[in-house]
């Protein structure tokens, strides 16, 4: 279920940012992907929200700079911590 | 690897380092006189001494992020609405991901009744929608309503914007301009009755003092959210730039009706002068009387000597009549966006009459 989550967290990632596969790891921030701006930080949100059925409170949304703090809001969110 | 920006409040002497990054990001940024005017609204009444003029993201001893935060006072039924307005939202490139704690900072401030954001691009309408602000249910307030009093120079403007090197533009515009002309004239051919008890006057505010409070007085009774049109208020937003307004008081038999605010705007990469309708605001008794007014300030907006006259927003009504004198149209990406906290507020605001907004809302002509 955890590797679950990190797999589609980043895939919607992928998706959202329009980068390569190799470009997205737990490691990745939001400054290091060029296409992460505001905009799409909250269609990355609402697609995330989407995909695992959640709501994130607007404090996280804010918060969730880095796809290691994605991960762990959202299995939180999930009540997988 | 980046430093994540620290988000804190503005100060005044942070001024030189905003300006920097509104030169990175090539945006025309704020003189210092408005920020020091800022500082010196009425509306800051209301919102006590701790009040925040907007919030920084710095990184590396740089600001990379900025939203100021205006102070402005609303009207509805009487009660005083403190409404601070969002201004000048810009983040550089590397941090445009940060963006959003700027927003969020500015729709959960403590301590006010609503919010309003009015330059509304793409992208931030994307971030206050998300924040569950409103797009204000007035119709057509992104569409322009113009007249053109100088062909030559509005269809130069027009091929520069097309980008058109700029002998070509100057060229084809010279060669168009009579035709545009001629359609200019055609859209105009209705005729307007004449009253000459009823009149347009170019005042000063200091002249208008007392006649406006009473109709302000009036006014702000209605159920109608107004942005606060008192002397003070007025006088204040004036002088951020008092050169480039210029304020008609409407009189019938003498008497003082309300007043038709205008703003010159000179578009330097255009090269065009415009003229903005920044407010029209009275009891004009009824629609002709309106009609005969807007009649007369397009012949006085004319010794003006701009290339256009336009206006943005306000009701139905009053677009209706104005359309009349203004035939032309164009569409921009602005939309006012709004977020009530009060819950009385949030039920009416739901209601198109609720509204009147225009440039005068929000930071749109400051």
């Amino acid at each position: 279920m955890d590797m679950d989550v990190q797999e589609k967290v980043i895939q919607v990632l992928i998706n959202i940012f329009q980068v390569s596969p190799d470009k997205i790891s737990t490691e990745t921030t939001s400054d290091n992907v060029e296409n992460w701006d505001s905009m799409n930080h909250i269609n990355m949100i609402l697609a995330l929200e989407q995909e695992f059925g959640i709501s994130y409170d607007e404090e996280q949304a804010v918060s969730m700079l880095s796809v290691g703090e994605i991960i762990e809001v959202t299995k939180g969110k999930l009540g997988l911590q | 690897m980046t430093t994540h920006p620290v988000l804190r409040e503005v100060q005044i002497s942070d001024y030189e380092k905003v300006k920097s990054l509104f030169r990175k990001i090539r945006m025309p940024s704020e003189s210092i006189e408005a920020w020091k005017s800022y500082r010196k609204s009425p509306a800051l009444k209301k919102a006590g001494k701790d009040f925040p003029f907007g919030w920084v993201l710095e990184a590396e001893s740089n600001i990379v992020g900025y939203l100021a935060n205006i102070p402005m006072i609303y009207s509805y039924q009487g009660s005083e609405v403190f409404v601070p307005a969002g201004r000048a939202f810009a983040v550089i490139p590397k941090y445009r991901s940060h963006g959003l704690k700027l927003a969020l900072k500015f729709c959960k401030q403590p301590g006010v009744d609503a919010i309003l954001n009015t330059t509304a691009n793409e992208h931030s309408a994307a971030v206050f929608k998300y924040l569950k602000a409103k797009p204000v249910p007035q119709a057509h307030y992104n569409e322009v309503l113009f007249l053109v009093y100088n062909s030559w120079q509005f269809l130069r403007a027009v091929f520069i914007k097309c980008k058109f090197p700029g002998s070509i533009a100057s060229g084809t515009a010279l060669f168009l301009a009579p035709l545009f002309k001629i359609i200019t004239i055609l859209k105009q051919k209705e005729t307007y009755p004449n009253l000459q008890e009823l009149f347009l006057k170019r005042v000063c505010i200091d002249n208008l003092g007392e006649e406006l409070d009473k109709l302000w007085v009036t006014k702000r009774e209605q159920r109608v959210f107004y942005t606060d049109r008192s002397v003070a208020m007025l006088k204040w937003r004036i002088n951020i730039a008092p050169s480039l307004y210029h304020m008609y008081g409407a009189y019938l038999k003498g008497q003082f009706l309300g007043y038709i605010l205008l703003k010159i705007e000179h578009v330097e990469h255009l090269k065009l002068k415009r003229c903005l309708i920044i407010d029209i605001f009275g009891d004009f008794k009824n629609d002709e009387n309106l009609v005969i007014l807007i009649s007369k300030l397009v012949g006085e907006v004319r010794d003006l000597k701009v290339d256009t006259l336009e206006i943005i927003g306000f009701p139905k009504a009053i677009r209706k009549i104005v359309k009349r004198f203004l035939p032309f149209k164009r569409i921009i990406p602005n939309w006012p966006y709004f977020k009530f906290m009060t819950q009385d507020l949030k039920t009416v605001c739901q209601n198109s009459d609720f509204w009147y907004v225009s440039l005068m809302d929000g930071d749109s002509s400051l």
